[in-house]
């Protein structure tokens, strides 16, 4: 027995099947699929840091070696989706965009079953369906997602692929709202406001408006003034009115650019100015809203005193009130849609009649769900703007080209 | 025995008093580097236990959906492009079962308290092959430091003091006499331990380059920063398997009208 042999009698073999190659094989595979996941990561964290740059192209390219490597890749598969959506580095395709969304989706992702829902919600890429974009929402808001949340109340609020439930809406505003969505702030506001799934409350409702309105939430910088205005919830203050509704206006807020006209119409909180009022409405009239428009005629047709001009329109307030841009909106909303104006003039000249026409109720309301949708198109043009998304990407994680260069 | 003190040592003497120093110092060492592959060893055979138990049959199970796949092309096809194919599919699949429950997928965790480790150090120094007298000696070390590395990595401790006792009660224990015969003896020991340190350097290195060792340090870094990569392991293939089925289930209910 040679020395060798002897050695190798002694070393005894613990793990018979370590020598085998069956074991061995599924050991290397284990590997050799994880540096193929890990390439990928590179591949997906170079790609957001070229995508923060604004360099779509090799972003995308960067995203599509990625998805080659590891075609599984939740995260990769989501941005697929929204470069495809957006056309960043590719042309737009919101067919290709759901399918990858759907994909990462089906994974768990909250993002991709948020812009799945949304891609559902608008018809983009699929067929529109409220009742899957109300499953998606639901998949990611019960994960937390704001956006998802916030989604799935509009649904909830609008009866739309679930049954009309503002008590739903309300609970799915809430939960988005204490993470500062500033949509579901709004939308919980009007919830208040409205009485709509809570108990009405016009402080709780200033409070959540409030919340949006200094995040520079232009519909809950209106409705806030609205609350000024007509002293619900809070104390009347015309100041504060001006103020907010300003904020709004300067935005292009149609209804607080009227809004603001009134203020200066009447001199309320503001040094009472034809010229500023006039501009103010034309402004607003230019984007259609109906009370800015009669108003506007009213003051063609009056160039008398101020005094007369206060009182003029009010005469006969209905007859100004029927354009037609709101038309393709129901019939409730049709009528609150151009409401604000005349209730804000009765306002002023018919105080007693305030409690019967409050202001904020129709402001509000005409920007309740459809506001709402706007917000929602915003989101699904802009998803790579969304908070989380927006945070740079941590550099220290991305490989730079060195790391993705080797192979 | 020669180690009382001699007052005048022949240069035989004083040589076999020098050997016997460095080989004291060398068996010292062998069995701290026994100690060390054996723990290396045992880590490396629970660990590949535990990923063939969780990550192994995933693979194992996605082959054979795989292998289902190409079973059920072939039968469309007919080819023997598509017979052969699937024929390698089966055989891939048959193959992964087998080593993701074969008997490696069974070992268990293995966390050696201070005090076996001891014992097994101990039964190292006693009974360590290298260090024989003789031909019959090293038999029975073999056989013993056979048992005693199974022992220790069954971490049966009761097993462990057995084989010590053993050793020490064997016939062959007792030394022979002689300087010449001593010196003989030691420079073999010597030769021997020597040897077998640069074959435990060898294995060691071999083990921990090997591919299960290199994931199992892998798993060890990413733990160490919060991360479960067998988890992602699993929940990868897990997914594949998932994608497989659905693409296996798909393919057949087109199959079936014809």
């Amino acid at each position: 027995m040679s020395a060798g042999e002897e050695q190798a009698a002694l070393v005894p073999v613990p793990s018979a099947a370590l020598t085998k190659a069956g074991a061995k094989s599924l050991a290397a595979r284990g590997r050799a699929d994880l540096r193929v996941r890990e390439e990928a990561e590179e591949w997906l964290q170079k790609g957001l840091e070229l995508h923060h740059q604004q360099q779509y192209e090799d972003a995308f390219r960067c995203f599509e070696r990625g998805i080659q490597l590891n075609p599984n890749h939740p995260e990769l598969q989501l941005w697929l989706g929204n470069m495809f959506t957006n056309g960043e580095g590719v042309p737009q395709d919101y067919v290709q965009a759901a399918t990858w969304w759907r994909k990462a989706a089906e994974q768990g992702l909250p993002k991709a079953q948020n812009n799945l829902g949304c891609a559902y919600e608008f018809g983009q890429g699929v067929m529109q369906d409220y009742a899957q974009a109300a499953v998606w929402f639901r998949k990611a808001a019960e994960q937390g997602f704001a956006f998802a949340q916030f989604g799935l109340g509009n649904l909830f609020t609008n009866g739309q692929g679930v049954p009309q439930d503002y008590t739903q809406a309300a609970a799915w505003y809430r939960k988005a709202a204490e993470q500062g969505d500033t949509g579901a702030q709004h939308n919980l506001g009007c919830a208040y406001e409205f009485g709509q799934g809570l108990p009405q409350d016009h402080t709780l409702a200033a409070v959540w408006w409030r919340k949006a309105a200094e995040q520079g939430y232009a519909d809950a910088q209106n409705d806030l003034g609205v609350l000024y205005h007509g002293g619900d919830g809070v104390q009347q203050d015309h100041a504060q009115a001006a103020n907010w509704y300003r904020k709004a206006a300067e935005k292009g807020h149609a209804d607080a650019q009227n809004n603001l006209g009134i203020l200066y119409q009447y001199g309320h909180g503001v040094p009472q100015n034809d010229a500023m009022a006039a501009a103010w409405y034309r402004k607003a009239a230019e984007q259609g809203n109906a009370g800015a428009k009669a108003a506007l005629t009213v003051m063609a047709q009056s160039p008398i005193t101020l005094d007369m001009s206060k009182a003029v329109p009010l005469k006969n307030p209905e007859p100004r009130v029927t354009p037609s841009v709101v038309q393709d909106e129901d019939e409730i909303d049709l009528s609150a849609g151009f409401r604000p104006l005349s209730m804000a003039t009765a306002t002023e000249l018919h105080p007693n009649e305030i409690e019967d026409l409050p202001l904020s109720v129709s402001s509000s309301a005409r920007t309740y769900p459809a506001l709402s949708a706007d917000q929602r198109a915003e989101t699904i043009r802009g998803f790579e703007a969304t908070k989380a998304d927006l945070q740079p990407p941590v550099l220290d994680d991305v490989s730079g080209g060195v790391r993705l260069s080797r192979s | 025995m020669p180690t009382e003190i001699v007052r005048h040592l022949s240069p035989e003497e004083q040589e076999l008093a020098r050997k016997r120093q460095e080989l004291a110092l060398l068996q010292v060492e062998l069995t701290d580097r026994e100690l060390s592959l054996a723990n290396l060893r045992a880590e490396v055979a629970a660990f590949e236990g535990r990923y063939l138990r969780e990550v192994g049959v995933l693979y194992a199970e996605l082959d054979d959906w795989n292998a289902k796949i190409a079973e059920l092309v072939a039968e469309a096809d007919g080819t023997e492009k598509a017979k052969s194919a699937a024929a390698e599919a089966r055989g891939q699949a048959e193959e992964s079962y087998a080593a993701a429950h074969g008997e490696a997928a069974r070992a268990a965790e293995f966390s050696p308290s201070p005090e076996l480790k001891k014992l097994f150090r101990e039964v190292v120094r006693h009974i360590h092959p290298d260090n024989a007298n003789d031909d019959a000696d090293r038999t029975v070390r073999n056989r013993l430091m056979a048992e005693a590395n199974l022992a220790y990595r069954r971490g049966d401790a009761d097993a462990l003091r057995i084989i010590l006792e053993e050793y020490k009660n064997s016939p062959e224990s007792v030394r022979g006499e002689g300087v010449g015969a001593d010196l003989v003896r030691v420079l073999r020991q010597i030769d021997r331990i020597v040897k077998r340190l640069a074959q435990i350097e060898a294995e060691a290195a071999a083990l921990a380059s090997s591919e299960i060792a290199l994931l199992m340090a892998n798993v060890g870094i990413e733990t160490v920063k919060g991360r479960n990569l067998l988890a992602e392991m699993k929940q990868d293939v897990l997914h594949r398997i998932d994608l497989a089925r659905s693409s296996f289930e798909d393919q057949s209910s087109k199959m079936r009208p014809r």
